[in-house]
């Protein structure tokens, strides 16, 4: 129950900041997310073992599942590895707001560093 | 076949289809039909499915499959509505392939619905749409026939007329209809594989097939047109041809199907049909046409009697049909159907007979008044829009809904790709309301002892920063408040008793801030806000929704079991195994082994990935208010932190190898001891008095790609002892060691080529990205036909990239001056 309330407060952080304008939000946004689903993981394991795994010095019936441990371990390198190549993105542009202006000219971006694409709008603000 | 399927530039002109792909839906339900059968069958032999008696144990099957397998011989032998795409793959001129398309191609279907009669012969399904399909569009095709003008296009239309016929013969299913559609696909590839040729040497030399723009030609080219002549009367099934044999049997085996009078009479109305479109071909080619064809002459011999030959043999093959009898019967023997065959010109008079007679007497009359009735009926059109017209306006449709689709994703706003998947994940999760339970089933009792009362800490810290982050306009309060998060995760990954995960938690959180550092310092203070309330509101309607939906998924599906048996196992089982009591260790660098090396590919392309947008992007000017000068004193700030790390980073390197030693039995490994080694790192980028990289700009390279092979060999030497990063084990002077140390080392190196490569790319003081001059891709003023790189200009609010340090007291200059041009200096080398 407080382990649900916990992962359904970081996806309603989650999803409100990847809805707001500037990338470095974004990114944030998508870091309270991969928090969530490394906490949906680790209460894959069930709560209701909670010893940590070491078999010498935690008793059998108290220990808990390492399985989904081994994963989250995993899951949190790459999280940090996918939010610092979404952050040198964030860097390279003039600033990083997300909003930017559509180009008048299909063919002729208005910033020289702009990604051209077709018919690309921003939505309403 | 043709060239519709060139792209189009202008996306606005009406959708062109090829028609052929009707073949490849054919080709899909085909696929389902045979995955069926083969499924039910145990077997994926076309034999050993035919001889199975599922057909007759499951008959709720045997429908659906007969309809799929029909549906597929339609489209593959252009029945109706399929009919089209064969006829408009014939625009071009008469290729020799002819040959195999009339006779090879289009059969396919037919030899398709021949297997399959072993076991759909009496299925009443079967019979019914083979007869109603067949039968139709062996009538209308004729009739269109009759209506065309161009001579290869009348031929297409009479080949699709002629399947229709072979299907409905297949579809009455008894034996005598089964040899009987034989014959006429024989007798069929035979006039009409000529036909097609003989219009292409009638093409060639008269340079027309348009019957409107020939004339005269029966005594130009002679033997072209009694070669025409016998094919077209074969076609017409006059006696005594092979056609006529074969459209006998056909009659013949009609008369066992249901309703046997109307069929009939159906049949006697397309063979009228037939009668006309053959006469037309020749009439038309040869006799009435409009045009002065006195130059024309007769055609080489080499090029006019191999286009003859199938045709005329129509004619001996007739009376020698009787040789025919036993390869006929084992043909029906293979399909299942015993059948005692005499092929003969003459069977006496009976109902086929009179049927033939009369049609010839109709067709005569026809021909005779054939100038009042051919040019009524030329172009006239007989449906409202043809098959063509609706296909367009189905890949119109379709194409339509995909713009539509793509829209969704068609921006450059992250926020707008990420949304659709949240929505779906929101409308699952609705769904599941729909029904009782979780999708019907009810779940199992929740585990007793889930909550422990110390989760609420992590709760709120969590709760808080989180809320925190969504009202803060701050970049530099909303990267503290994201690194909260991180620590009120480590706390409930620690209760939840995982310490690896929790300690690995803690050291990201670390690091990750002195990355957001680094990009933070060169934005905005504020984040750009959402204008529209509107928005805003709706942002959060969606986040509640998620979260609601994040919030029951999580409390319905999870808690309800008991420790899986895998835990168990790696409990009771892994320390014996491995010689390790950190389970949790133990599982990536050993029993999951294969995964972590996976992971460690990811570290690398990160590292890859960054190094290449950071190299492949003009750097773009700071823009005003986002990058203030260098403070005068930093180089004197400095001072505590550079004495500092001289005891602190020695300190941290040896608690990263005591960490990485202890991996296996306690808490820690390669990936823990690399974070620590990477937070020393990071207080030796911090402690600089200058932005600069922290290492050589090749050596994350070289990190990253020593680290992933230092595991791949790991993983080498497993195979020695069995397979592929087995670990094996052993004593060293007493002390246990195992391969996958070696493995984990590979995890360190790799761990630190990723956040080295980044502090490299971001750490400088400009910019990521190269100066436009040193792209490698840049073309400046080359001369080259291409227009030039355009270069960044800087706006009116552009800042210089070297501003002179801002430098309070007068006295230290003396010594900054020194320092702050070496800094230019080497700022510009190492960036690049």
């Amino acid at each position: 129950m407080i382990l649900a309330l916990t992962i359904a407060i970081l996806v309603t952080g989650s999803v409100y900041l990847i809805q707001q304008r500037g990338m470095v939000r974004i990114v944030f946004g998508m870091s309270l997310l991969g928090h969530a689903g490394n906490l949906t993981l680790l209460a894959s394991g069930v709560g209701a073992w909670r010893g940590e795994p070491f078999p010498d010095r935690t008793p059998l019936d108290v220990a808990a599942d390492p399985l989904p441990q081994a994963f989250v371990l995993t899951a949190i390198v790459i999280a940090m590895a996918t939010t610092t190549i979404l952050l040198t993105l964030a860097a390279l542009g003039r600033d990083d707001d997300t909003d930017v202006p559509e180009p008048a000219d299909d063919n002729i971006a208005a910033d020289p560093v702009a990604t051209l694409g077709r018919a690309a709008g921003n939505g309403g603000k | 076949m043709n060239d519709q399927g060139t792209v189009r530039g202008n996306t606005e002109a009406p959708a062109q289809a090829s028609p052929s792909f009707l073949t490849f839906i054919g080709g899909l339900t085909l696929l389902a039909a045979v995955s069926i059968a083969a499924t039910a069958a145990g077997t994926t032999n076309l034999q050993g499915i035919l001889a199975s008696d599922f057909w007759s144990q499951r008959p709720e099957l045997t429908v659906p499959v007969a309809v799929l397998v029909a549906v597929s011989a339609f489209t593959k032998s252009a029945q109706l509505p399929f009919h089209f795409w064969l006829p408009e793959a014939m625009a071009a001129a008469t290729p020799v392939s002819a040959f195999l398309h009339a006779a090879a191609v289009v059969k396919a279907g037919i030899y398709l619905l021949l297997r399959f009669s072993t076991v759909f012969h009496d299925v009443a399904v079967w019979n019914g749409l083979l007869i109603i399909a067949g039968m139709t569009t062996a009538v209308i095709s004729a009739a269109f026939a009759v209506q065309k003008t161009d001579l290869k296009q009348l031929t297409a239309y009479s080949t699709v007329s002629h399947l229709g016929w072979i299907v409905a013969t297949i579809g009455v299913g008894t034996p005598f209809a089964l040899a009987a559609a034989v014959v006429h696909t024989a007798a069929h590839a035979l006039f009409k594989s000529s036909l097609f040729m003989l219009i292409g040497v009638i093409d060639h030399e008269a340079g027309s097939r348009d019957i409107r723009r020939l004339g005269r030609l029966w005594d130009r080219m002679p033997f072209t047109f009694g070669s025409v002549v016998i094919g077209a009367a074969s076609m017409a099934a006059v006696p005594p041809l092979l056609g006529f044999l074969s459209k006998e049997g056909m009659l013949t085996a009609f008369q066992d199907a249901p309703y046997s009078g109307l069929l009939l009479f159906v049949a006697a109305i397309g063979a009228v049909l037939t009668f006309t479109y053959s006469a037309k071909i020749v009439f038309g080619a040869f006799i009435d046409g409009p045009r002065d064809m006195s130059k024309v002459h007769e055609a080489p011999v080499s090029l006019w009697l191999p286009a003859a030959l199938p045709g005329l043999m129509s004619l001996p093959l007739a009376f020698l049909v009787g040789l025919a009898d036993a390869p006929l019967e084992a043909v029906t023997a293979s399909i299942g159907a015993e059948h005692e065959s005499h092929l003969a010109l003459w069977h006496g008079v009976n109902t086929p007979l009179l049927i033939s007679v009369a049609v010839l007497i109709i067709g005569v009359i026809g021909v005779v008044f054939r100038k009042r009735i051919w040019p009524a009926l030329e172009g006239r059109k007989m449906f409202p829009s043809s098959g063509n017209e609706i296909l367009e306006s189905g890949v119109r449709v379709s194409t339509l809904f995909g713009r539509a689709v793509g829209a969704m994703a068609n921006t450059h706003n992250p926020s707008r790709h990420l949304l659709p998947l949240v929505l779906c994940v929101i409308v699952l999760g609705g769904a599941t309301f729909l029904s009782p339970g979780v999708d019907g089933i009810t779940p199992a009792p929740r585990t007793a002892g889930l909550d422990n009362p110390w989760d609420l800490i992590p709760l709120v810290i969590i709760a808080v920063s989180v809320v925190g982050l969504a009202i803060t306009n701050s970049r530099l309060s909303a990267a503290v408040l994201i690194g909260t998060v991180g620590v009120g995760m480590s706390l409930q990954m620690m209760l939840l008793g995982a310490p690896d995960v929790a300690l690995t938690q803690l050291t990201v959180e670390a690091l990750t801030v002195i990355v957001i550092m680094m990009v933070l310092r060169y934005q905005p203070n504020l984040f750009p806000k959402v204008k529209s309330g509107r928005r805003q509101i709706g942002a959060l309607i969606i986040a509640l929704l998620a979260g609601a939906v994040a919030f029951t998924g999580v409390h319905a599906l999870l808690g309800r079991r008991e420790r899986s048996e895998l835990a168990m196992w790696y409990l009771t089982e892994a320390p014996e195994i491995t010689g390790g009591q950190n389970v949790v260790a133990t599982i990536l660098v050993e029993f999951r082994a294969l995964d972590t090396l996976g992971e460690l590919s990811v570290l690398g392309m990160a590292a890859i990935v960054i190094a290449a947008v950071a190299h492949s992007m003009p750097r773009h000017p700071f823009k005003e208010g986002t990058r203030p000068a260098p403070f005068g004193q930093s180089q004197l700030n400095s001072i505590p932190m550079r004495k500092v790390i001289v005891l602190v980073i020695p300190v941290l390197a040896i608690l990263s190898v005591l960490v990485f030693m202890r991996g296996h039995q306690d808490p820690g490994g390669g990936f823990v001891a690399a974070l620590i080694m990477g937070a020393a790192i990071g207080l030796a980028y911090l402690s600089k008095g200058q932005d600069g990289i922290v290492f050589r700009e090749s050596t994350p390279v070289w990190l990253t790609g020593i680290g992933i092979m230092t595991a791949v060999g790991a993983g080498f030497i497993g195979l020695l002892e069995g397979s592929f990063l087995y670990a094996i084990h052993g004593y060293i002077l007493g002390e246990h060691m195992t391969t996958s140390l070696i493995f984990d080392l590979g995890i360190y190196l790799a761990v630190l080529g990723m956040l080295t490569m980044a502090i490299n790319a971001l750490g400088g003081y400009l910019r990521p990205g190269v100066d436009v001059n040193d792209l490698n891709y840049a073309r400046i003023d080359d001369g080259g036909p291409l227009p030039a790189t355009p270069t960044i200009e800087p706006g009116d609010d552009h800042v210089e990239a070297f501003p002179e340090p801002i430098n309070p007291a007068d006295a230290p200059r003396s010594v900054l001056v020194a320092d702050a041009e070496t800094t230019t200096a080497t700022d510009k080398e190492t960036d690049r």
